[in-house]
């Protein structure tokens, strides 16, 4: 017999619910996207701030994929959502020109558009309301975002 | 009469096309605008939701309305907006670099926990002051205006 925690813990990574959506790169898809998002991870009945939190990151996301990933131009955005107990695993993947220097991009306040008056504040926003996010680009192939939700509020 | 119809001719299709392009912005979006004076300071009310979709169409409302020589000061009133991300940051901070050129001031009325989340995390507080409701901003606008006055 596996100890307690193990069990607790192996349950923890068991995905309990999947979605994917999948929508082209236009701007008025990101609150499409947020909207979906939230009222997925809502069924583990989160506060309204860390529903909020999930809302916000994946606007982010889905804002860099329409602007810097594709520049406007068309193509898909897929969105895939993992449910857990007490956690949401979201990965946003574009098709577009990828990132040339991620921790670049990374930086708080870099923006490759300021003539768009961005804040450059994306990735910050990203890292800062979700709990891990990896980063995966390969210039003119695209660019993975996965980011990880913990639910305190959730038991 | 001839002169009359022309004049007709020429404004309206002109009208037109400028209300057809932001109305069909409105139907996607949705987020309203509103703007009042007091004094000379320019409240932009702000209403739904402020995302990059709907970026171009505010900075665009909020621009044409900046030029105006009443709107020294500026108050953003973030009270009845229900979701904000980062382009509402690079709005407030590009039309802040506006009213600084002309000594004016820029100020936040905000009381959505998420969206004053965002706005501390931006450090936008540390040069824009972030007020609880539109009257304590207004206020506050009114007396830096009397200061320099």
């Amino acid at each position: 017999m596996m100890p307690k925690d193990k069990v607790e813990t192996s349950n923890r990574m068991k995905p309990i619910n999947k979605m994917t959506l999948i929508f082209p790169a236009k701007s008025s898809n990101e609150s499409l996207a947020r909207v979906v998002a939230a009222s997925f991870v809502s069924q583990l009945d989160p506060t309204v701030e860390e529903l909020a939190d999930v809302r916000t990151a994946v606007s982010e996301a889905v804002t860099n994929a329409i602007i810097h990933g594709y520049e406007n131009h068309t193509g898909n955005i897929e969105m895939f959502c993992t449910l857990y107990v007490d956690s949401v695993e979201i990965t946003i993947i574009d098709e577009g020109k990828g990132i040339e220097d991620i921790d670049l991009a990374r930086q708080p306040l870099y923006t490759s558009k300021p003539e768009m008056e961005r804040s450059g504040m994306g990735f910050t926003v990203m890292e800062t309301f979700m709990d891990e996010i990896n980063v995966e680009s390969e210039v003119g192939k695209g660019t993975k975002i996965t980011m990880l939700k913990q639910f305190k509020s959730v038991k | 009469m001839c002169i009359e119809i022309y004049n007709i001719y020429i404004s309206i299709p002109q009208k037109l096309s400028e209300n057809e392009l932001y109305n069909n912005d409105r139907r996607m979006m949705t987020l309203q605008i509103k703007f009042s004076n007091k004094g000379n300071i320019l409240i932009i009310k702000l209403n739904g939701e402020l995302d990059h979709h709907a970026s171009d169409y505010v900075r665009r409302k909020i621009d044409n309305e900046m030029i105006k020589p009443t709107s020294k000061n500026i108050i953003f009133d973030l009270s009845n907006l229900s979701f904000m991300d980062s382009s509402g940051i690079g709005i407030i901070m590009g039309r802040y670099k506006t009213v600084t050129k002309i000594n004016g001031k820029a100020m936040i009325a905000c009381s959505n926990a998420q969206i004053v989340k965002l706005l501390e995390m931006s450090g936008i507080q540390k040069i824009i002051p972030i007020f609880d409701n539109v009257d304590k901003a207004v206020k506050k606008a009114l007396e830096v205006a009397e200061y320099d006055a």
